[in-house]
């Protein structure tokens, strides 16, 4: 999703969406199980653990079959993707926000939840491989929505600073001096851990 | 310049994308700046963390949850795409799947009443009896987890109090409200975790007995996908609600997903779970329209 398309993927991609517009169930497998991984890695980011990122990547591709028939392709489909994902990821947050009890899970850092599960099917590969990784996702996740929106799309997406404008649908300016402001203080919250970058 | 000025070029100086005077303009500044200097060095620093992140890949349980529940609605919207699909394309066939689903809501409601009144209902034979009690009365105790299977999470459980597992049946009664009244209020599982069980239980084990639910629906060879989206459904309204009960069966001749979820009373100063929410549900309309999916709702305070 992130990198900008070569013409081959794109063309793929037309030609999938095309299909998927038409009803046809396997061009929609295949859609999801190209972006899957990037999607779910972007729901992870924003939600800050497994089982909401699961949630909310079930929520986003729900919403992808539904609505690819509006997809008019004005834009490559990953960029569509992105701004699907993005919304999607914003609701889920603000219904999350309604429930308090809740939140105290938002920052917490993947958990192997369910041994069982675990064990069947590779949730502890997901797992933070890296003390160092759990705290930079424990700081992202101290971040506000507004910073770590454009962060994560910018810095972990590899998405231009217009690319990000256009989807949050910001001046780029703003986009950047949010960037800006996001990273000075995950700098900040990661300063009594400096030794883990060393 | 300024260091208001400067600031905008500081990420791009830090990431290496400036060149030129541009560059050397915002060295020079940084040698007298001490305040962007220090900025320079969270900006690096921050770089260097960012840089530790890793694509998350989807888990493969994930990927197969997620992949039956598409299709499982691709199949749902698949008799109106496929009458509509030539002329008026897919975004409209779907919306007009969900004005029908409405419509058969209405009609399923007045049949709910209709039948209501009337004082039927129907219990059938259980047909698969995977969490079931012999006999098919209550599914307290029918589930149950090897050690090695067991997922609740230790630090979760407060000590003293005995964890209890979530019930999942798969029958052929046909429920109308009175024998999903009785069947609720008799029900062991219900009563002890109205006992047991507090506010606390239903946040922390909420998302365990849920995905437990859809792993036990899929052990009798049902939709596990559609009923952790129907739990994830309910609880996106109502949050501190622990599903622990489910049931695939008919209502009124319809089939159905009997989901038992426990909350706490909203009047009450009490955190105990002693609120129970029954919602009868309609896989078959599920994925066009949640709304119109429900059957059936019942409260016991």
């Amino acid at each position: 999703m992130g990198e900008p398309q070569q013409n081959g993927r794109k063309g793929d991609d037309d030609a999938l969406v095309a299909r998927a517009q038409d009803g046809d169930l396997a061009a929609l497998e295949q859609l999801f199980n190209t972006y899957r991984n990037q999607v779910f890695s972007l729901a992870y980011r924003m939600t800050g653990n497994v089982c909401d990122a699961e949630d909310l990547c079930q929520e986003i591709f729900l919403q992808v079959m539904r609505k690819v028939s509006s997809f008019q392709g004005r834009s490559s489909f990953s960029t569509w993707l992105y701004r699907v994902s993005m919304n999607r990821s914003r609701d889920y947050l603000r219904r999350k926000k309604r429930s308090p009890e809740l939140l105290s899970q938002e920052g917490d850092p993947p958990e192997p939840r369910e041994p069982g599960a675990a064990n069947a099917g590779g949730l502890e590969n997901v797992a933070i491989a890296s003390e160092a990784q759990r705290l930079v996702q424990t700081a992202l996740m101290e971040l506000p929505l507004s910073l770590r929106e454009p962060l994560v799309l910018h810095e972990l997406e590899g998405l231009q600073y217009h690319e990000v404008a256009s989807l949050l649908r910001l001046p780029v300016g703003t986009v950047k001096s949010r960037i800006f402001r996001a990273r000075i203080k995950l700098a900040e919250v990661l300063e009594p851990h400096k030794e883990q970058w060393r | 310049m300024s260091c208001r000025r400067f600031r905008k070029s500081l990420i791009e100086y830090v990431d290496g994308e400036l060149s030129g005077e541009r560059k050397d303009a915002v060295r020079e500044h940084l040698d007298s700046c001490e305040t962007c200097k220090a900025a320079v060095e969270k900006l690096e620093f921050s770089a260097n963390a960012l840089s530790s992140l890793e694509v998350v890949k989807m888990p493969e349980p994930s990927a197969e949850r997620i992949a039956a529940v598409l299709r499982t609605s691709a199949d749902s919207a698949r008799p109106a795409f496929h009458s509509l699909t030539s002329r008026l394309g897919f975004f409209t066939s779907v919306r007009g799947l969900a004005s029908a689903g409405v419509a058969a809501a209405l009609i399923i409601g007045i049949a709910i009443v209709l039948i209501t009144f009337g004082g039927s209902g129907q219990v059938g034979q259980n047909r698969l009896a995977t969490g079931s009690m012999p006999g098919g009365t209550t599914p307290a105790t029918a589930f149950s987890t090897s050690p090695g299977q067991q997922k609740t999470n230790p630090d979760l459980v407060p000590s003293g109090i005995a964890s209890i597992m979530p019930a999942v049946k798969v029958t052929n009664t046909n429920y109308d409200d009175k024998a999903l009244r009785s069947t609720f209020e008799n029900m062991d599982i219900k009563k002890q975790i109205a006992d047991n069980y507090t506010m606390a239980h239903a946040i922390n084990y909420c998302d365990m007995y849920k995905r437990k639910m859809a792993d036990m629906m899929v052990n009798a060879g049902q939709d596990g996908a559609m009923l952790k989206a129907m739990i994830t459904y309910i609880e996106s309204s109502e949050p501190v609600l622990l599903p622990y009960y489910a049931e695939s069966a008919n209502y009124t001749g319809v089939h159905v997903y009997i989901i038992g979820l426990a909350g706490p009373r909203r009047t009450a100063k009490s955190e105990k779970l002693t609120r129970t929410e029954v919602w009868v549900m309609n896989p078959a309309k599920f994925a066009a329209s949640p709304d119109s999916s429900i059957v059936y709702f019942l409260e016991q305070k």
